[in-house]
């Protein structure tokens, strides 16, 4: 009985203090805590699931938006091809209501709230994990639906190069090496992928069919790492870099076969340089700087004037972050933490209502407990809340919290969990202060969440079935008011209620993995003639299966099946705005060899195999089949 | 206006009456408008931008019926394509200006049958459309700065002609069209013209003039008898406590007549010696009444006809079967709307489902 509980708490504080150290993170961390004994249960506090770095190797995949796809709760908006923009759902929430966080920092963007995962290369991370529901009091703003954790990769010592060929014109180099000198660790990462975009697709006209290809599809992305690590016991210093560039064609929708913005450019470059010192007495220090610049071209747009688009907009981010040691009272862990952050952007279109620029500061402050409780000799409920208040000098303020319970029992298989959390997010500068689009008059989002769940882990199966209700209240969204001009509004209420299940199972050579979300996210208004009618593009059933098999020590296939259900383009859901069911299928075979210290591996990709025609957004077509040859060289 | 400009407006009559009888194909054209008294709507629905999905309701007054996508069921499920905006009417045939689809559809009014399509090219998008005689017909082409002439018996385009920045409304009086060149508001202000009413000389195809209306003028409209038209200018987003309202021109001397200032506009129509407008707020986004000038009067105070409670209102239509009018409640401007038929004092008669943000008819 003293065993147990001593190795519940041991574990707990542990834990706490083993993550609060991993990466640089400017975010406050409640350490989900580990109980374990010999059965090894271990469940998180709320639903998440991660795909590791072996994971992110196996999958046919090139860039987190590709990743994610198929994960509990997860619906990726993909507007096509390697340069079209894929926005991230969880549990039916919009874009900007998922916080996407990059070692910590949140990458959403001040202008808009969106993160585009179609220009994150999962070549660059070391794993991704999604947790579902509000999570504000952890994460700060934009975590009403979820939260997307990217974290960096940690190469291993030597040199590792990638290179890919593909339909369309795709092509791709990676590198990574990484070297050790006494106490410093250096690491460089780097990625290149460009495409052609210019995939063919279908339409009717006056029922005769037309196959044309997609015009203005190109896109050239670069991205890379660089990391500095100093262990200086009992101090540790890091310096990340992380830096983007992009130059891609910006295709609207095609209507009545002609491609809209067959003219459209954006070029986009990121800077976001990661500072931290772990002190001793676990004190650490914490500061980001991020420079985003986006250049949009479009000659042709005429209602901007003769010459057409031409709009820049440079944002300016910085963040700090100080987290005093957790301090123990009895049984209970308290971390204090605070936060500020400064955002600027200066953009043509913001000159009407706030000049050039706007700028936001904000200042957090959070406060999160732990506290387990010994029920009996082999039961335990631990308990975590935390609260946290941001102060907002543009919007108002917010104050969000969660208070999340679970229980487990020593050697026994399954474990439970109960969370309850509320979630805020503050309009973005365009919402605010775009020309022709924002208000000032608008109101920020906030969110209640609640999640049910259970957890089974035993002799390689892993089960999770999840039951949530999310519900979001001012929901800001924007509504045209004539052919060209759109303009924002608080939209009421949303309701969003599901079951999530997981699966995976592991026993070599084979190894299962599916996962499905059945929702439904509906308009709560009921004043409203939309009250029960299903939210634009959130389907009401997400679905993923997954099987992989090794064959002899050099051989691996991998098949993976998708299947995304019926969305609605129009908001009382007639029927002619439905677009159908998905379901896609793509198969991988590797085949590696290892030669002396060099390891070679070839993969050939097959994508959306039986070549469906689909669009996962209405007149955006999706490529249909596609091939890709990957090759491999690892030096230790 | 000095005399001579009459003499010179005669001519071009006389000039566009001799050249638009050397074109008509057939003598025995039908009237321009047709009258058949088959009580139908045919409702315009912008749709929403960049989805394809603007589309034409047929509603039949006299049963009930509705064809809430009636160009699609006639055309074997083929789109009407990207956010229309407007209708007019000459014999059989209707033409719909489908603005993002840079496309003038001609159907059939009595089978919805598409019989002809002109593919504006370019950065020219159709935007207003009045068809003036069998062989002439005039569409804004916003964005691409100017009008369009087609011939509406060939469904051919004819020529184009460059008036200002962002030309949306139009009217035609005679040998002269009059262009709104809003210059979208803010967004292309500082352009010259941008602000004015081009008046077009449509036989020598020449702007002649610009008249200086108001920031963002944006709606022309004819008077009954052709003598006066009235253009409707809304306020800069940039300043949104700013007065927008309506001029009223001359048609033949174009001079500027009278101004009312107001936190009103948008739909413009005029009918039965009065025009009417909606008190439509563009800060809230809503109108509460029709407002009826009685320009008639030398002193006009215009007259509120309340609208009925929850609606969106998109635009109107002076129902010239039964009076009254149909207004177009877009609701939320993603969902199918409605059409609501209303007496002359605003009282709800019936309402009838149509596409997604409807905003114009033609209703014979």
């Amino acid at each position: 009985m003293r065993r147990w509980s001593g190795q519940v708490l041991a574990l707990c504080y542990a834990t706490a203090q083993l993550l609060a150290q991993r990466g640089d993170s400017v975010r406050y961390t409640f350490a989900p805590v580990v109980v374990e004994d010999s059965a090894r249960v271990v469940i998180p506090a709320v639903p998440i699931a991660q795909i590791s770095r072996p994971e992110l190797e196996r999958l046919p995949a090139t860039t987190v938006a590709d990743a994610v796809q198929g994960m509990p709760g997860v619906f990726v908006r993909n507007y096509g091809g390697l340069g079209g923009l894929k926005t991230i759902s969880v549990r039916g929430a919009t874009a900007s209501q998922t916080a996407v966080v990059l070692e910590g920092i949140r990458l959403n963007a001040v202008a808009n709230g969106l993160v585009d995962l179609g220009q994150l290369p999962t070549a660059l991370l070391e794993n991704i994990t999604i947790e579902r529901g509000s999570r504000s009091a952890v994460w700060g703003a934009n975590a009403i639906g979820g939260t997307v954790e990217l974290a960096l990769r940690r190469p291993d010592e030597g040199v590792r190069t990638r290179a890919a060929i593909g339909a369309f014109g795709e092509r791709a180099v990676a590198l990574e090496s990484s070297v050790s000198l006494d106490e410093h660790t250096l690491s460089v990462l780097a990625d290149v992928q460009s495409s052609r975009g210019d995939y063919p697709f279908t339409f009717d006209e006056f029922g005769t069919r037309h196959r044309i290809q997609r015009t203005n599809g190109d896109a050239t992305l670069g991205s890379g790492v660089v990391r500095w690590q100093w262990r200086a016991s009992p101090a540790e210093f890091r310096f990340t870099l992380f830096g983007r560039a992009s130059d891609r064609g910006a295709p609207g929708a095609v209507v009545q076969g002609a491609i809209e913005n067959a003219a459209a450019r954006l070029t986009e470059t990121e800077f976001l340089a990661l500072a931290s010192a772990h002190l001793g007495e676990r004190w650490t220090l914490r500061a980001a700087f991020r420079a985003f610049d986006q250049h949009y071209r479009d000659s042709l747009a005429r209602f901007r004037g003769p010459n057409g688009a031409d709009d820049r907009f440079i944002a300016r981010d910085a963040a700090v972050v100080i987290e005093p040691p957790a301090m123990v009272f009895a049984k209970v862990s308290v971390t204090p933490k605070l936060e500020a952050y400064a955002n600027t952007l200066r953009g043509d279109l913001y000159r009407f209502r706030v000049g050039s620029s706007a700028t936001r500061l904000q200042l957090g402050a959070v406060i999160g407990g732990q506290y387990a409780h010994q029920v009996d000799s082999t039961v335990a409920v631990l308990l975590e809340s935390g609260v946290r208040g941001d102060l907002y000098s543009d919007v108002p303020s917010a104050l969000t919290g969660l208070l999340q319970a679970r229980w487990v029992k020593a050697r026994f298989p399954l474990a439970l969990r109960m969370s309850i959390s509320t979630g805020y997010r503050p309009p973005s500068f365009n919402e605010l202060y775009y020309q022709n689009f924002g208000s000032l008059d608008i109101r920020p989002e906030r969110s209640v969440s609640v999640n049910a769940g259970v957890s089974y882990q035993h002799d390689g199966v892993q089960l999770e079935l999840d039951g949530f209700a999310l519900w979001v209240r001012d929901q800001i969204i924007a509504v045209p008011r004539s052919a060209i001009t759109w303009s924002v509004q608080n939209a009421g209420r949303v309701f969003s209620r599901g079951v999530e299940g997981a699966f995976r199972w592991g026993n070599s050579p084979w190894r299962l993995s599916a996962a499905g979300t059945v929702q439904r996210v509906t308009y709560d208004d009921r004043a409203s003639f939309t009250y029960g009618k299903q939210v634009l593009y959130t389907p009401a059933l997400l679905g993923m299966f997954r099987i992989e098999r090794q064959i002899g020590n050099d051989l691996r296939v991998l098949a993976q099946a998708n299947y995304i259900g019926k969305r609605y383009t129009q908001t009382d859901n007639a029927p002619s705005s439905a677009l159908p069911p998905v379901g896609t299928f793509d198969l991988s075979v590797e085949w590696s060899v290892h030669i002396g210290e060099v390891r070679l591996a070839a993969a050939g990709e097959l994508l959306n195999a039986f070549d469906a025609e689909y669009a996962i957004i209405r007149n955006f077509p999706m490529p249909g089949r596609m091939w890709r040859l990957r090759l491999q060289v690892v030096l230790r | 206006m000095p005399v001579h400009c009459y003499w010179r407006a005669l001519l071009a009559l006389v000039i566009a009456a001799v050249l638009t009888a050397c074109d008509s194909s057939s003598p025995s054209e039908p009237p321009v408008t047709a009258k058949p008294p088959d009580s139908i709507a045919i409702v315009v629905n912008q749709g929403t931008f960049g989805q394809d999905n603007a589309s034409l309701t047929r509603i039949d007054f006299r049963t009930g019926a509705v064809d809430a996508d009636w160009f699609a069921a006639a055309n074997g499920g083929q789109k009407l394509g990207a956010t229309a905006n407007d209708i007019a009417l000459k014999g059989d045939t209707a033409f719909i200006t489908v603005t993002t689809s840079k496309t003038i559809e001609a159907i059939n009014i009595r089978t919805g049958k598409s019989v002809g399509r002109i593919q504006l090219s370019g950065q020219a998008e159709p935007w207003r459309i009045t068809v003036v005689s069998p062989t002439l017909g005039v569409v804004s082409t916003t964005n691409g700065d100017g009008i369009a002439l087609f011939n509406p018996t060939t469904i051919q385009l004819v020529a184009t002609i460059p008036t200002g920045p962002a030309t949306e409304g139009v009217a035609v009086s005679g040998n002269y069209a009059f262009v709104a060149n809003s210059g979208y508001g803010d967004l292309r202000q500082g352009e010259p013209h941008a602000g004015t009413i081009a008046v077009v000389n449509l036989s020598t195809r020449q702007v002649e003039r610009y008249l200086s209306a108001g920031p963002n003028v944006r709606e022309v409209v004819l008077s009954s008898d052709g003598k006066r038209f009235y253009a409707f200018y809304q306020h800069l987003y940039s300043q949104p406590d700013s007065l927008q309202g309506i001029i009223e021109y001359d048609a033949q001397t174009f001079q500027e007549l009278r101004r009312w200032r107001g936190r009103y506009g948008g739909s413009l129509q005029f009918a039965n010696g009065s025009l009417y407008v909606l008190d439509y707020d563009p800060t809230t986004y809503s109108a509460r009444n029709i407002l009826k000038f009685d320009v008639s009067q030398s002193a006009v105070t215009p007259t509120p006809i309340p609208l009925p409670s929850g609606v969106t209102a998109n635009g109107f239509a002076i129902n010239p079967i039964g009076g009254g009018f149909l207004l177009f409640d877009a609701r939320d401007y993603q969902s199918n709307g409605r059409v609501l038929v209303l007496t002359s004092t605003g009282q709800l008669v019936r309402e009838y489902p149509c596409g997604v943000a409807p905003v114009r008819a033609a209703i014979f």
